[in-house]
């Protein structure tokens, strides 16, 4: 009987060396098993205001949206990396800059005046004279970014 | 006592013993064949991607490295990505508005690839090490255009992107 005992527990060793160390690993993966990986992605669009630019020398822009209370803005315009410049229809460019601009919430205007109008018509003159650029209309954008404080 | 020996010597002997082993060898050998080919793939040391406040111009593009590992078989596998947007595409959402963006992925070293949502893609490199050996081995990249976001409603947009990684 005891021989009987010991036989059966020999067995229990047996199975329990062979069976335990194969069956973790087949529980946690079994052959094509994947991985699950995830980002939560975000991102804020502030409010902003776009401007056609038809004429460099002033523009009074109206807009409906201004954003109440204290605001930060910044600018950017249509060029590369948002750089102020306008393009014909060759992708010539025309570089400008902004004297001031001024946004009004009391009447809701936005008003910019392009810096040193003059010296944007002598260098435009000078692109056409040199052949680097022709002389047509060119257009571009000047957006506005609005935040609330 | 005797009777006992004599049980032992004639059903418990060496070669009863041995025999009964063999047999459970035999038994559990194809378990042992099954573990042979599991395959255990894990990524690890995946990161949110917070973009911040757009400036209003250029592109927005960030990249997270992490560690993918394969158990065994090689280090080929494939990514699976999915967007938490209609069909799985990759968008972000702020209420009824939307804003798409680019997923690529690369084993570090080589280019990136652009995926296709829920569309796996093949990449190699998958180390053997759970920690990659502490230096991650690929890499992915979201990216908004500045045209999407140009044309984008003022709002605050989410989404949640999954990748699945499987052996391959």
């Amino acid at each position: 009987m005891r021989v009987k005992v010991v036989s059966a527990l020999l067995y229990v060793v047996i199975l329990t060396a062979l069976f335990v160390p194969l069956a973790f690993p087949a529980t946690d993966a079994s052959a094509g098993s994947s991985a699950t990986g995830m980002s939560i992605i975000s991102i804020r669009v502030p409010p902003r205001i776009r401007v056609e630019i038809n004429s460099l020398h002033k523009l009074v822009m109206l807009t409906p949206n201004l954003p109440s209370g204290r605001t930060t803005y910044s600018h950017f315009g249509s060029g590369v990396d948002g750089a102020l410049n306008v393009h014909n229809n060759r992708n010539d460019l025309l570089p400008y800059t902004i004297r001031s601009f001024d946004m009004n919430k009391a009447d809701r205007t936005v008003k910019i005046w392009q810096i040193d109008g003059d010296a944007f018509e002598e260098t435009a003159a000078q692109l056409v004279a040199s052949r680097k650029i022709i002389s047509s209309q060119f257009r571009g954008t000047l957006t506005f970014l609005v935040e609330p404080i | 006592m005797g009777k006992y020996l004599n049980y032992f010597d004639t059903k418990c002997g060496a070669e009863y013993v041995l025999s009964r082993i063999l047999i459970l060898v035999l038994l559990c050998l194809p378990l042992g064949i099954q573990s042979a080919n599991a395959q255990l793939v894990r990524i690890s040391g995946m990161d949110d991607f917070a973009f911040g406040s757009w400036s209003g111009s250029g592109n927005l593009t960030s990249s997270s490295t992490v560690c993918i590992y394969r158990s065994s078989g090689g280090g080929n596998y494939s990514v699976t990505a999915s967007g938490s947007g209609a069909g799985s595409s990759f968008t972000v959402a702020s209420g009824g508005s939307t804003i798409a963006y680019q997923v690529r992925w690369k084993q570090v070293g080589n280019s990136f690839s652009t995926l296709t949502a829920s569309s796996p893609s093949s990449f190699a490199g998958a180390s053997s090490s759970l920690t990659c050996g502490g230096s991650d081995n690929a890499e992915m990249e979201v990216q908004f255009s500045a045209a999407n976001l140009g044309a984008a409603s003022a709002g605050s947009y989410s989404g949640t992107l999954t990748f699945i990684i499987a052996p391959n």
